[in-house]
């Protein structure tokens, strides 16, 4: 019998956590393979249909990686982010639909090591709760 | 210009036939200080009451100022009226709730408040159009089921053949401060109706010339207000409750959903939804036909059109924190799904979230287009 591996969308803004991935990468950190990630330009462009839309299409979990407050390149986008997501993830707790699926850190370019645990915390969690029931409901 | 504050006078309305608001509304037209009034008139087949707007002093004959319902969502109608600037001062006539959307579509530039003058009567809660069309074929129509609706929100015997809308049913919201108020709750028969009005229409009145005599709130009205507002309480903790656990969970939604046709008449009526370019209306979710053939390999299959616990979840995303609890949605839905309760429910809790009331107040800006420094630290 395969174990389940825990398939995860990771939306990572440019100047912070998508370069701080890129980091981990290029001092060789390790992390699980199951990350797949979308690279946009700011934490502030996710719309709770990209968190939502993953997790109905069958991704297990979702993370959402932008500047620290005060750092976002465009000065605001990540605090309209933190409550888009503080908003989703209340609407989906609400409705059991597995809030703790979602996840929100603030991880800067230099904190490639950070990018990394976080990476392997978040999949073993995702491990640990099993894969995701919406992602199998085909009348969903 | 609608006003959530400020200072308020009660004023005694002349009584009887022509006179009490529909008189004063006459005469407001007649002295030309206002370009029309918005309100609900019966309809001419008498069994019900659409929201009309008239220019004409003499034309206010059918008006139904406590009209038992509500076919629109009359904060639509104003903003089609105001949202490229009103040239005419307008009163409008509309209920609690769909005040409480005209302040959250003012916040969102889809109502002009600049020469608008809202009243509000208090609300004994209404019935669904059909209902009152069935009632009307036996002779208990319009005055009928108003009497009917007051009765039982006074402390009465309901009666059995009324049944309020659900939103109504749950609703503790039922008078608003607004440009105006037209009193009911605590008024005996026979007394001479008072509307409680704000320095703005006071204002408007003075231009008139329109001069009235001092009046005080009924008696029994903060009473009748609150007893019945612990009474609707108490009924919506029961309903939430129970709705909470028909639909948590992947599985108890879609099948409480099952029967959603996506029709997406929900999104039609309801007032906050007001976006042209709705993601809902546009070809975002239109995928290529490989896409879709991708899709029903990874699940077992794929139900087509696709996406509808995504529709209902994403339009709560976008609009919750503005819901009124009007359940125009509800009202609207051909398979009666629960969306009205959903919403409130929903919409309850991203409220509490940012601290935020709709229809509290027009200078409040709505949670999505504004945040803080510091807040919601353990969001991640």
């Amino acid at each position: 019998m395969t174990s389940f591996e825990p398939k995860l969308v990771a939306f990572l803004c440019h100047w912070c956590t998508y370069t701080g991935a890129d980091l981990a990468g290029t001092t060789r950190q390790q992390y699980p393979p199951n990350v797949r990630v979308v690279h946009l330009m700011c934490s502030g462009a996710i719309d709770p249909l990209h968190v939502v839309k993953a997790l109905t299409d069958g991704a297990d979990g979702v993370f959402i990686g932008g500047c620290h407050p005060r750092d976002c390149h465009y000065q605001t986008g990540n605090y309209k982010a933190r409550r888009r997501v503080a908003t989703i993830k209340t609407i989906l707790s609400r409705l059991g639909f597995g809030s703790d699926r979602v996840w929100l850190k603030w991880i800067s370019a230099s904190e490639g090591k950070l990018f990394a645990e976080t990476m392997t915390q978040v999949t073993e969690e995702l491990r640990r709760m099993g894969p995701n029931p919406l992602g199998g409901a085909w009348h969903a | 210009m609608p006003e959530t504050t400020g200072i308020r006078r009660t004023v005694r309305l002349s009584p009887g036939e022509g006179g009490g608001l529909t008189g004063l509304l006459r005469d407001l037209l007649a002295s030309k200080k206002i370009g029309g009034v918005l309100l609900p008139l019966r309809l001419p087949s008498a069994d019900g009451v659409a929201l009309g707007l008239v220019t004409d002093p003499g034309e206010l004959g059918p008006a139904e100022l406590f009209a038992p319902v509500m076919p629109v969502q009359g904060a639509r109608v104003v903003s089609s009226l105001t949202r490229s600037g009103a040239t005419e001062p307008l009163v409008a006539v509309l209920k609690p709730c769909e005040w409480r959307a005209v302040v959250e579509l003012v916040k969102f530039r889809q109502v002009d408040p600049e020469k608008l003058y809202v009243v509000v009567p208090d609300c004994a809660g209404t019935v669904e159009v059909t209902d009152l069309t069935r009632r009307a074929a036996r002779g208990q129509g319009i005055d009928q089921t108003v009497d009917a609706l007051w009765a039982a929100a006074e402390g009465g015997t309901p009666d059995a053949d009324v049944s309020m809308r659900p939103a109504c049913s749950l609703c503790d919201r039922f008078t608003a401060a607004a440009d105006a108020t037209l009193m009911r709750f605590g008024t005996g028969s026979g007394e001479a109706p008072v509307l409680e009005i704000g320095t703005g229409f006071a204002a408007l009145l003075e231009s008139a010339g329109i001069v009235l005599d001092e009046g005080t709130a009924p008696t029994g009205r903060q009473a009748s207000i609150a007893r019945l507002a612990a009474e609707r309480a108490r009924h919506g903790d029961l309903v939430l409750r129970e709705l909470e656990e028909r639909v948590k969970g992947p599985d108890k939604f879609l099948a409480a959903f099952s029967a959603c046709i996506r029709c997406r008449n929900c999104m039609e009526v309801c007032p906050i939804c007001y976006c042209p370019e709705c993601l809902f209306r546009t070809k975002v979710l239109d995928l290529e036909p490989e896409r879709y053939l991708r899709l029903a390999a990874r699940k077992s299959a794929l139900r087509l059109p696709a996406d509808t616990l995504l529709f209902h979840v994403i339009r709560m995303a976008h609009m919750a924190t503005s819901c009124v609890g009007c359940g125009v949605c509800e009202s609207a839905c051909p398979s009666r799904l629960p969306v009205s309760a959903l919403f409130r429910m929903v919409g309850s809790d991203v409220q509490k979230l940012f601290d935020y009331e709709p229809g509290r107040d027009a200078a409040e800006l709505p949670p999505p287009v504004t945040f803080k420094d510091h807040e919601l630290e353990d969001a991640h």
